[in-house]
Formats: structure tokens, sequence, C-alpha cells
């Protein structure tokens, strides 16, 4: 039986977060295949330019494949899959609990019921899908069969967004080197090594380093009130903290960034690995999660994190233009694994194996 | 998953490793794992999101309203500050609970920090009578939330 339309659905559909942007992105792809598609969320509104519909109207409407965002516990899941039509299950993977400390809780309740929830969805989708053999192994603890590992799809139009002006002349200013790191100031992303790799990069590198922490720290002000407090104890001013930036902002740090650090205790994908990948900076990155399957052959990688080491390796790096056109070379060559042919070849057989599962069922 | 010793970066390491001074390393290493211990020490102590919590009543209890800078929000931050300073002592009173909550999460969040070490030193001594007296098998590994 043929497939006509590809919904997507997630409860919470946020601005400039990896999964909204994916989700744009997959609905451009899903409609350049032949499938009418529509987004889907907790509440009625708009996102960069497409209309969102209530989960209340999807179930009332013509419907035919769901695929759910599957990122953290919410109660809206239950209806989803109640729902007649088949699913698909695209799971982001979701921190466990106990990694997050001092978060609200909130944020803590999501991930616990999102982990105990995901085996009860086990029987429920036709297929699961996700971005990483590593976030394949939660799903194949929770009970899953069909598992698909297709990558994530950035975005092409996102980084043809002109980058800020202003802020890229005030990071590119002369004398001054920029480490990026990168994503939601949680505990998991462990930013008190970032900072301490940033301490002995100030202390031995002979260039003016600058860190500038982008991304959220909505529910974890905690975390971030205490790294504030390690930066005022190492005497650390040139540690900015950016928070969440509109594309032409995150662009224009994208731009001037020198290295990106990543010293993540888990994630599940690595967004900020491939953005930085996408514009030619070298990523030094802990191997943990799925940090080593999303750089492959690219970036450098550290198995235990000593920030003087990282340090001393990011400042040679950076002051060794061959060293940085080597690794900058190989993740360019990785990236062909994140070429949009190859996400809508992958996108193509998980609807062929829905399509078999249907006819089987 | 991929270990950095087979990652093909591991020659840059190493390159950087040879250029670092070893007395420096280790001493840098040494206050790391310091600062490392009492970060995470005090971010276990705060497993039960006090800190986080303390901000958001904080912040709900904000006496001062958002100031828009427009005619309409400069004039109404100046009638809120009037009236603030007319009920003196219900401010007063919503300060000095404000303060009492927060000293209550700081003398909290300091009970379950000496709690956790505490645990950490009977665990410690646990081992160290289990191995005097030739029963341990294995040595235990401390609690990582440190509760026995």
């Amino acid at each position: 039986m043929r497939i006509m339309r590809i919904d997507q659905f997630h409860p919470q559909i946020q601005t400039h977060d990896a999964i909204g942007n994916e989700m744009v992105a997959l609905h451009g792809l899903f409609r350049s295949m032949g499938y009418a598609s529509k987004l889907f969320a907790r509440e009625r509104g708009r996102f960069q330019g497409l209309p969102v519909g209530s989960i209340a109207d999807w179930m009332r409407s013509e419907h035919d494949l769901m695929l759910i965002h599957y990122s953290l516990g919410s109660p809206e899941f239950q209806l989803v899959f109640a729902a007649r039509g088949h699913k698909v299950l695209l799971y982001h993977n979701i921190t466990p609990p106990e990694l997050l400390l001092g978060v609200t809780p909130e944020i803590r309740d999501n991930a616990v019921s999102g982990r105990r929830d995901l085996n009860r969805c086990a029987s429920l989708a036709s297929v699961a899908v996700c971005h990483s053999h590593f976030s394949a192994n939660d799903l194949l603890q929770a009970g899953f069969h069909e598992i698909r590992v297709v990558p994530y799809l950035l975005d092409p139009a996102l980084r043809k967004v002109h980058p800020s002006a202003s802020l890229l002349a005030e990071l590119q200013e002369a004398g001054w080197m920029n480490l990026l790191a990168l994503g939601r100031i949680v505990p998991n992303k462990r930013i008190e090594e970032c900072v301490l790799v940033f301490d002995h990069l100030k202390k031995l590198s002979r260039s003016n380093w600058r860190l500038l922490l982008v991304g959220s720290h909505e529910g974890s002000e905690a975390y971030l009130d205490r790294l504030l407090e390690l930066c005022r104890r190492l005497e650390l001013p040139d540690v900015r903290v950016m928070g969440l930036l509109p594309q032409d902002k995150l662009n224009a740090c994208l731009h001037a960034a020198e290295a990106l650090l990543t010293l993540s205790e888990h994630e599940g994908f690595g967004v900020p690995a491939l953005e930085a990948m996408h514009f030619g900076i070298p990523v030094f990155s802990s191997a943990s999660g799925a940090l080593p399957e999303v750089l492959g052959s690219g970036g450098v990688l550290f198995d235990d994190g000593d920030p003087i080491l990282i340090a001393q390796t990011i400042d040679v790096v950076a002051h060794d233009p061959d060293l940085r056109s080597l690794i900058v070379g190989r993740q360019r060559d990785e990236l062909r694994r994140f070429a949009p042919a190859e996400i809508r070849d992958g996108w193509t057989s998980v609807l062929n194996d829905v399509r078999t599962i249907r006819k089987n069922s | 998953m991929m270990s950095s010793s087979c990652h093909p970066s591991r020659p840059i390491v190493e390159l950087a490793a040879k250029r670092l001074c070893e007395e420096a390393a280790r001493q840098g290493r040494r206050r790391d794992i310091e600062i490392l211990t009492a970060f995470r020490a005090a971010m276990r102590a705060d497993r039960f999101g006090t800190r986080q919590s303390l901000g958001v009543i904080l912040r709900e209890a904000s006496l001062v309203p958002p100031r828009p800078s427009t005619v309409r929000g400069l004039m109404g931050s100046w009638v809120i500050r009037l009236q603030a300073k007319v009920l003196w002592w219900l401010v007063r009173s919503i300060r000095l609970r404000d303060r009492a909550i927060e000293s209550l999460c700081y003398g909290f969040e300091t009970a379950v920090l000496e709690q956790d070490e505490r645990f950490r030193e009977i665990e410690i001594r646990l081992d160290r009578l289990e191995s005097s007296s030739g029963r341990s098998e294995e040595p235990r590994q401390p609690s990582p939330e440190g509760q026995p």
C-alpha cells in the first residue's frame, strides 16, 4: 500500500533547536520525495514559516504515517501511539537522568519518563530510526527490533544564512582567537572541563584566546552559576556566555571560531560537531557517546579528559596550518556520509521497510 | 566505541604531549583534579535541584517589574517604586522571607555535602576493615552519589 503523507510530531518545537531544525529539513525532504507533510506539536502555531498543527488537529484529520521525534517523556506520545495509522519513532536519545544533576526537576522528570516509556513504544512503532549506532544500542535494549540508522539531516539553508556582520567583526578583532563550546549548557556536556582547558590555553599559548559558550541554559541556571563562579575563581574574564543565538549570530560564531571543543559525557549524535565540520573548524572532542561515530577519521579525539593536554593540542593545531588543514580535510571527507543524497537514500529505505511491514500486517 | 588510541589524530596528540613541560603538566593535573572533584561534589550535593529551585523562587518573588524603555514603562517603574516605598513593611517581610529560604537552601546543600563526605570516609574505613579481616573479595567502589 502506498504511503501518501508523512507527518511529524514533537511535543515542543523550539526555535534554534536541533530537533526543530531537523523537522523543517525533513519536511522539505519528504515533500521533494512527493509526500504530503505537516508538522504537529502540543499547541498550534508557526515554526520557521511553516504552519504547526496541534495533536488534536492531527487526530481529527486524514492521516497516514506519523514520524514521532522522541527526545523526552511526554503524555502526548500515548495519544499519538493510540491513534490509527503507522508510526515511525525517530529517537534523538535521552540523557541518562543521573547525569542531569542540578537542573530543574521538570527536565530530570522528562528524562526519567522518556527513558522509561521508550520500552512501551517498542511494540507500538513499526520502525525505529536513530542517528547513530550509539543510540541504536539504547533502542535495542528497550526492546525494538526494526532499527535503522539514518544520519541527522542538517538543513543546508541554515548554513547559508548570512552571518551577523556586527558580531563577526567583534569576534574577528585582531589578536584574538575564539574557542567555541556549542550546545546546551547542561551538566552532561561537562562545560567545567572546557573552562579548565581554556584556563590552560590562556596560560600556555602565545595567542589571546576567548571562550564562547553558545547554547541555551534554560532550566540549568544553577549549573551556569557554578560555571561562572569557577571562571571568577580562575580569573577568566574572557569567557563569554552568548546564550541561545539566532542563526545569523550562530553562523558568525562558527565563522570566527578557531576550534570547537566538545567534552560531553553523553551525546546521542553531536550536531555541533557536524556544524563545525561544515564550517571547516577543527573539532576537539571526547571519545564518548556518538561523537567518535560522527567525526569518523576527522577531528581530534581524547579518551581521558586531561585539560592540559587538550589545551596544548588545540594550541599546536591553531599555530600549525598544515596540521589544521589535515584535520579539516579529513572532516570534509567524512561529511560525505551526511550528504543530503545519502540521507535521502536512508529515508527511502526506511519507508520501503514500513511498506513491507504494512503488507505483512 | 572508537578509542582515541587508534584514531588518526593520535600522532597530533602525541606531538602536543611532547611539547608539554612535564613538571608544569603534573602540577596542572593535580590542580585540575582538585577543582573538578570539588565542582562535582557540589553538583552531587545539589542532586535535589535546590539551587535551581532557589533561583526560580527568587526570580518569581522579584519585586521589580520588567521595565521597557518606553514612556509607559518608565512611568510604571516609577509608580511601582513609589508603591514599594509606601508598603515598606510588606516589602521588607518579603525580602526577609527570600533571605530565609536562601540560607535554608545553602544550609541544606552544605549538610548534604558534609554527609556525602562522611559516607565516603565510612566506605573507605569499611574497605580497610574488610581487607584486614580478609573477608573482602573485591574492593568496594564508592557510589557516585555518596550513598552507602
